[in-house]
């Protein structure tokens, strides 16, 4: 059992607020990603939970236990750091060993504990290297290693795989992804990389300026962002938005979306399906927010969507998919079609627009509208 | 016709001169060198291999220059001096450098305003550390007089008059001197400690005397080695702090070799044996010079 319970913490560093009171439950063995830009807090969130860095103000919970002023060796929990922040001047296997030796278990208990997760992490034979003579991925398993050995309750990450190549990141993701599930520990994981929070997480906590926007499981922040932060935080490329008038149309409320065909503008009729809630926003603006794949091309679909027809600016071709760059609204839209159907740049064609899927934004508070 | 020839040829000469200017330029300091230091030091090692006196000669003949230096107890008592000199004046200014820079690595207050007041006697020269040590240490002046006019009349503190004692007066000031350096040199290397692992030991359970002693520390090998290999060649050369504080005395009780090469050269004409003193001086920091520099050129080959 482990579970941490944050309630109303806040911290600040001089006069700049870097936690604004923040509450947040992670439950027993649940993978939770911090996620956010630079400077949002989440590192200092994990400092907090390890015990690194005090609370100016709120408290924490372990299994239920107040642990605000437990030391941090006494709260039973392990840490990768983004650095790794190895012992140089020791080899790789007393890194490993170090916290069992400060906790005193007998040296043979150690080296045996030692050569078991080595095995596990496939660096047995570099346990008599110091940590100078190791490569990047190398030094994040021997990371790894020393937060394994000692069992601990919690393993916190802080950007562990931020300093390794994309080819090793993945891999490295899929070892971390393994490992949680065969040790069924809670996890709490911060990263800037939204491919990374998607992949790993059970939960993703999205944080900006010091105050968590949005937590939820990964396919709930992806398909209902709570608000225009998240919604182009998480997703690549980012969710286009297009600011949009609400009108009424035989007795249907829909969204007027202004495009482009053969260089002149024109505007189509979007119906909005289910939009009983909009009522009172008829004759408004609201933000329109449309993730590429729901923007796609015709020809692939047999749905009753509605249908526009624009001119196609440029084409980003992905491999899998074709991004065609559009006009909605006076500002560039990317949509996502098969690249069977992509036509040239410069001409136009059809594309099918998932109303279902969109999201609606209030223009000023930026918040989704339910 | 022969205007755009000349041009060229002025040219050619630009070029060349450009091509040559490092060489030219380099070259003055380096040719003062050669001669001013390494010539020098040829030249006084032929001098102590003579019998030279008042003046020098150059009529070679051998070693006997070093046979009478070994054999006079001034110059061993100079040597001993300069064996227990060197190792307590190095041992403290490390030690009590790297425990100041641990402390002052604690984030504490008015951090920078402490740093400079440890790091100003550096600034001073040896001889004004010298003279002010001398007044401090004066029996009948300094910290002596001071604590029995307080009241402790049994007080005694007079190893500057102490023929057994005077050379660990000269480690004091000296250890006063540099230890302020020593404590700036490890500073700025602990600052360049990655702080999470400072973290990392912290989360493993290790203490702060034990994360600083078990980590961190041995992690500033380069720094110890810096400033062994300072320390050592200013604590063979140590020259003016003595003559400013014990002058050698009592008797030559505290001499050191440089000082003894200068009362030999200078004042006894005796430079046969001065040279071979300052010879005697070359080899011992050649014998610790030598070594660092081999490793430091070994591994940045290897590096």
């Amino acid at each position: 059992m482990a579970t941490i319970s944050i309630e109303h913490a806040s911290k600040s560093f001089g006069s700049t607020k870097v936690l604004k009171d923040i509450s947040l439950d992670v439950k027993d063995g649940e993978f939770l990603v911090l996620l956010g830009a630079s400077g949002c807090g989440k590192s200092t969130l994990l400092n907090i939970i390890a015990g690194l860095e005090p609370m100016a103000d709120g408290t924490i919970r372990l299994d239920g236990e107040v642990v605000n002023d437990v030391h941090p060796k006494n709260r039973d929990i392990a840490m990768v750091f983004q650095s790794y922040a190895l012992y140089p001047n020791m080899t790789v296997e007393r890194n490993i060993a170090f916290g069992l030796e400060m906790r005193k278990i007998s040296k043979a208990e150690r080296k045996a504990t030692v050569r078991e997760v080595a095995s596990t992490l496939q660096i047995e034979h570099l346990l008599s290297r110091k940590p100078s003579q190791l490569s990047g991925g190398q030094r994040q398993r021997v990371a790894m290693g020393r937060a394994l050995v000692r069992r601990p309750k919690i393993f916190l990450f802080d950007e562990p795989l931020s300093n390794l190549d994309a080819k090793l990141r993945g891999e490295m993701r899929t070892e971390i992804k393994k490992l949680h599930q065969t040790l069924k520990a809670t996890m709490v994981y911060v990263t800037h990389d939204q491919i990374e929070a998607m992949t790993l997480a059970d939960r993703i906590a999205i944080m900006k300026d010091g105050e968590i926007q949005q937590i939820g499981t990964p396919q709930e922040i992806y398909s209902k962002p709570a608000n225009m932060y998240v919604a182009g935080f998480v997703g690549a490329p980012p969710m286009n938005f297009v600011e949009v008038d609400l009108v009424k149309r035989e007795e249907q409320l829909g969204a007027i979306l202004p495009a482009v065909l053969k260089g002149e503008p024109v505007d189509h009729f979007l119906p909005l399906p289910n939009s009983k809630h909009l009522e009172a926003r008829e004759n408004t603006k609201v933000i329109l927010g449309l993730r590429p794949e729901i923007i796609t091309d015709s020809t692939s679909t047999h749905s009753s969507a509605p249908e526009i027809e624009c001119d196609v600016e440029f084409l980003e071709p992905t491999g899998a998919d074709t991004l065609c760059i559009i006009r909605l609204n006076g500002h560039p839209a990317k949509a996502r079609v098969s690249p069977l159907f992509a036509c040239p740049p410069g001409e136009s064609m059809r594309f099918t627009l998932d109303t279902h899927r969109a999201c609606l934004f209030d223009p000023t508070t930026e918040q989704a509208i339910t | 016709m022969s205007h755009p020839q000349q041009r060229k040829q002025q040219m050619s000469v630009l070029d060349r001169l450009q091509r040559y200017l490092p060489q030219l330029v380099v070259a003055p300091p380096f040719l003062l060198l050669v001669f001013f230091v390494y010539g020098f030091i040829a030249w006084t090692g032929i001098i102590s291999l003579t019998n030279s006196r008042m003046l020098p000669t150059f009529d070679v003949q051998g070693i006997q220059q070093y046979v009478r230096l070994l054999a006079m107890d001034r110059w061993n008592v100079a040597f001993d001096n300069l064996l227990i000199f060197g190792s307590l004046y190095i041992l403290f200014s490390i030690t009590i450098g790297c425990v100041l820079a641990v402390l002052l690595d604690q984030r504490i207050r008015a951090e920078g305003a402490l740093r400079t007041i440890y790091l100003y006697p550096m600034a001073i020269s040896f001889i004004v550390t010298g003279t002010a040590w001398k007044w401090i240490l004066n029996p009948s002046l300094g910290i002596e007089s001071y604590m029995q006019k307080l009241g402790w009349e049994s007080f005694q503190f007079d190893w500057i008059v102490n023929r057994d004692m005077a050379i660990y007066v000269v480690v004091i000031a000296a250890v006063w001197q540099a230890s302020g350096f020593v404590m700036a040199l490890f500073l700025s290397a602990l600052r360049t400690v990655d702080e999470d692992i400072i973290r990392a030991a912290h989360l493993d359970g290790a203490s702060t005397t034990r994360i600083y002693f078990g980590i961190i520390l041995p992690s500033l090998r380069p720094v110890f080695l810096s400033a062994f290999v300072i320390l050592a060649h200013l604590s063979i050369k140590s020259f003016d702090l003595v003559v400013a504080l014990t002058n050698g005395g009592p008797g030559y009780s505290s001499t050191l070799p440089a000082n003894f090469m200068y009362e030999m050269a200078f004042r006894r004409n005796q430079i046969g044996l001065g040279a071979a003193s300052a010879m005697m001086m070359l080899a011992t920091v050649a014998a610790i010079i030598v070594p660092y520099l081999y490793s430091e050129l070994r591994a940045k080959r290897h590096g």
